[in-house]
């Protein structure tokens, strides 16, 4: 089941709001991060974390081993196979 | 300014292999493109080269989600080899491998000389800042 939770801001100047450093926190929100903003019929402000794609973490290449010079030797050879 | 940087397919790679093991130089790198601190240039030579690999053992669908992401990310150019790098090229005077003149070049195309590589003839013969680790 997906909780709600809620809080009252004051608006400050040039429309400001503070999101609550329990929240910055819990979604890891660090200075400069960017957040999405959508603006309902409902007269409801969405803010969500933007997520850039390399955000993630989810180890595509695990199991995959770096590569080694012997392959970057070999994968030069396979683009341009006539350089020596 | 934002700074600007070119990878190499080692780095390419890095991005999403296992957090833990990714050298700190590159996690750092890693932050600053997400945060908007840097831009990284991908040439295509370099997804080319981590296509090879991941085709071959089988991986090219998790290749094609990774594309995926870098297409759809902010802060990550996908530079396309094209005349703009062979008229620079020519202004080389003498030789060089052709996949890292193309890569060096593409620095030059984005005036940048900051190159993320374990390859020291991008400092050596290029001249270029090399980021390695």
């Amino acid at each position: 089941m997906q909780m709600t939770e809620k809080i009252t801001q004051k608006v400050s100047s040039n429309g400001r709001i503070v999101i609550p450093k329990e929240w910055r926190d819990r979604l890891a929100i660090e200075d400069k991060n960017e957040v999405e903003m959508e603006l309902k019929d409902d007269k409801t402000i969405l803010i969500k974390k933007k997520t850039h794609p390399l955000e993630i973490e989810d180890n595509l290449f695990k199991g995959v081993a770096p590569f080694t010079e012997e392959e970057l030797d070999e994968v030069k050879r396979s683009l341009f196979p006539s350089e020596e | 300014m934002i700074e600007k940087a070119v990878i190499d397919a080692q780095v390419l790679f890095y991005f999403h292999y296992e957090y833990q093991k990714i050298p700190l130089i590159l996690q750092q790198l890693k932050k600053k493109v997400i945060n908007g601190e840097i831009t990284v240039i991908l040439p295509t030579i370099a997804i080319a080269e981590l296509f090879w690999k991941m085709r071959r053992i089988g991986k090219t669908s998790v290749f094609k989600e990774a594309l995926n992401r870098w297409e759809s990310s902010e802060n990550i150019i996908i530079d396309d080899f094209n005349l703009e790098i062979i008229k620079l090229m020519l202004k080389n005077a003498k030789s060089h491998e052709l996949h890292d003149e193309i890569i060096a070049m593409t620095c030059k195309k984005y005036n940048t000389d900051i190159i993320y590589s374990k390859d020291k003839k991008f400092k050596e013969t290029f001249n270029l800042q090399l980021r390695s680790w």
